[in-house]
């Protein structure tokens, strides 16, 4: 991160905070004495302090992934893609802690058992039947997020999953202002309240779904022309005008919507496979998920919404006067178009790992290109055994690997492995460059 | 995230607290009016007979001097700050010689959650009923907890025949309310 992408963060870490302590203030500022003069009333005051630091941390983290130009340019879509990751459990943790606390004070508090205590409040109390519904979609957004969990589903499942958090949030909104005492006869903490999520609504609305739309529309991007690769793997070459003026670069990466059907209502996050041109991008895509196999029946001629660019898996990161680029699988078609990015003075050496002689995609394409700049690509065909992912096994094939910068793209095994590998040379962090597929995510 | 920015996130929420409660202190106070639950309801008298109980009976009896200061000192505090009003009952039912009978309102209470106002019927110096013309119920919660206490509320008003009541737990608002509007019905009765 640059220093002045550090500096934004901290702006943005103190905003972060002084939210949190507005809210936080709501319930304090109305709290009464006897809220805290005994177990249960306490009980009951700590689980609304968390359900606003949930709903607030919640709504943050909607915003973070939200795509609002100028912070992605300020902090960069990486890193607030990493503070929406940390944030999330956070947000459901103290959720759940509310869920669990108010149904202890308000069953204490009414001498009821349990069970009759949540029955009646779900039941009952105003709204409490969507807000229970948005707790289900929160907790089935962060089990499914939760690492093991996400490695078992396709990328499709989850991301359906995870929209649902947004209904979830709107669910949610009402109970909180018709039941909640903070909000009771405090017109100001509504107004503040009710501010807050209407802004995120409005954020969310204008550089997720309008801005991409009318980009989308402007740029009049269509497929062109699916090209089979390899099993399994084709290309997508979409038309469109104007292209240059995104400021795409190769390495990165967009977030797609095919307007077919059956594939309109999902987006999928690919890399470009080549560099950019003025009507023309690229795409290089295995199919992978329930959705994703469609892809290959794309008709030249279907419209396709796009967000992005996204991603600092690019060329200019690079420090060095040679860059070492390690795919592995699909994972070869961002650094087969970072290739062309590349100041031609660089020094470039690729390897390429796959399973089988079939699945080294684009293969001609990068011969041609490490012939035109004098680049030099070693593939590595078999099982990981055969070919380990080791600082001492990759540097047969690149002496220099300890003095360059390190690109790597493919599954997390293949990325965590050349990360330790990077790590036992000696390069430091900011020569290291990742793109895990689900990285993308979100 | 760095310990830096933690540190920057804590400096910020911490700013936004002080900023807020700064210009909108909590009420701690002013709570006394609101009341503090059961105990305090049933007046002077109540409140000195019941809470040193506990004190006692869980301390030692040859400490019991030494530690029975700082309880009493809060309680005898808490005593003071609210009753005035009982005091003045208590000493109002000495000068009552006739037994009044009739319909009688109480002045509303303002609570925390809403008004609460009380309507008692006299015949002979004696309550035959009581009900609330006003209750809490802007909010489900405030409705829920209203219907459960105000049965309650009702029949301890029936039982003691005077505002000497427990009032009810979980319904400390309510239930203070209750007792305000009582107070004020009793004297305009002339108890």
């Amino acid at each position: 991160m640059s220093i002045g992408k550090r500096y934004n963060a901290d702006w943005a870490s103190i905003v972060l905070g002084l939210g949190l302590g507005l809210t936080a203030a709501l319930y304090l500022e109305s709290t009464h004495a006897s809220d805290w003069n005994g177990v249960y009333p306490i009980v009951t005051s700590i689980s609304r302090i968390c359900a606003l630091l949930g709903s607030y941390l919640a709504l943050v983290g909607l915003v973070l992934v939200s795509r609002i130009s100028f912070i992605e340019r300020s902090i960069g879509h990486d890193r607030l893609v990493i503070w929406h990751r940390k944030l999330g459990p956070y947000s459901l943790y103290l959720i759940t802690f509310h869920v669990l606390l108010v149904s202890i004070g308000y069953a204490a508090n009414d001498h009821a058992k349990i069970g009759v205590e949540i029955w009646r409040i779900v039941m009952k109390y105003p709204w409490m039947l969507p807000a229970t519904v948005a707790f289900i979609f929160f907790a089935a957004a962060g089990i499914t997020s939760y690492k093991k969990a996400r490695a078992k589903m396709s990328y499709e499942t989850w991301w359906t999953i995870h929209l649902y958090t947004y209904l979830g949030i709107a669910l949610s909104f009402m109970h909180q202002v018709l039941t909640g005492p903070m909000f009771i006869g405090h017109p100001l903490n509504k107004a503040y309240w009710t501010g807050l999520y209407l802004a995120a609504a409005a954020v969310i609305i204008l550089w997720r779904f309008l801005i991409p739309w009318v980009r989308s529309l402007r740029h009049n991007l269509r497929v062109e022309q699916v090209v089979v690769e390899g099993p399994g793997v084709v290309s997508i070459i979409m038309k469109g005008r104007g292209l240059d003026r995104l400021g795409a670069q190769g390495g990165q990466f967009f977030s797609w919507r095919f307007i077919a059907p059956g594939q309109w209502w999902i987006s999928h996050p690919y890399s470009l496979s080549a560099a950019p041109t003025k009507h023309h991008m690229r795409v290089t895509v295995k199919a992978l998920g329930d959705a994703s196999t469609d892809v290959i029946n794309l008709k030249p001629g279907t419209r396709v919404f796009f967000e992005g660019p996204y991603g600092t898996f690019v060329a200019s990161k690079a420090t060095r006067g040679h860059v070492t680029l390690i795919g592995g699988g699909v994972g070869i078609t961002p650094l087969r178009a970072l290739m062309e990015e590349f100041d031609p003075t660089m020094e470039i050496d690729v390897i390429f790992r796959a399973s089988n002689e079939e699945d080294l995609v684009l293969r001609r394409e990068l011969d041609a290109l490490a012939d035109a700049r004098g680049a030099r690509v070693h593939y590595l065909v078999g099982s990981r055994k055969i070919h380990p992912m080791n600082a001492k096994y990759i540097m047969n094939f690149v002496p220099a690997f300890r003095d360059s910068d390190v690109y790597v793209c493919g599954p997390t095994p293949l990325v965590e492995a050349v990360r330790e590998a990077a790590e036992s040379c000696g390069i430091p962090k900011n020569r290291f460059h990742d793109e895990a597929f689900e990285f993308h995510a979100v | 995230m760095g310990a830096k920015r933690v540190l920057l996130i804590a400096g910020g929420t911490i700013g936004g607290l002080g900023a807020v409660l700064s210009i909108t202190p909590p009420q701690f106070g002013t709570a006394s009016s609101g009341g503090l639950g059961g105990t305090l309801l049933g007046g002077g008298s109540t409140t000195t007979t019941t809470t040193p109980a506990p004190a006692t009976t869980t301390t030692p009896a040859p400490t019991a001097t030494t530690a029975a200061p700082a309880p009493a000192a809060t309680a005898t505090k808490k005593a003071t700050t609210t009753t005035p009003a009982p005091a003045a009952t208590t000493a109002a039912p000495a000068p009552a010689k006739a037994k009044p009978s009739g319909t009688f309102t109480g002045s509303t209470s303002q609570t925390r959650f809403g008004p609460v106002q009380v309507q008692i019927t006299l015949v002979n110096g004696k309550i035959t009923a009581a009900n609330a013309l006003q209750y809490p119920n802007n909010d489900f919660r405030s409705q829920q907890i209203s219907q459960q206490a105000i049965p309650y509320l009702v029949q301890e008003t029936l039982a003691a025949n005077s505002a000497d009541i427990q009032g009810v737990g979980g319904a400390s608002y309510t239930s203070q309310g209750w007792y305000d509007s009582l107070v004020s019905a009793l004297a305009k009765a002339g108890m």
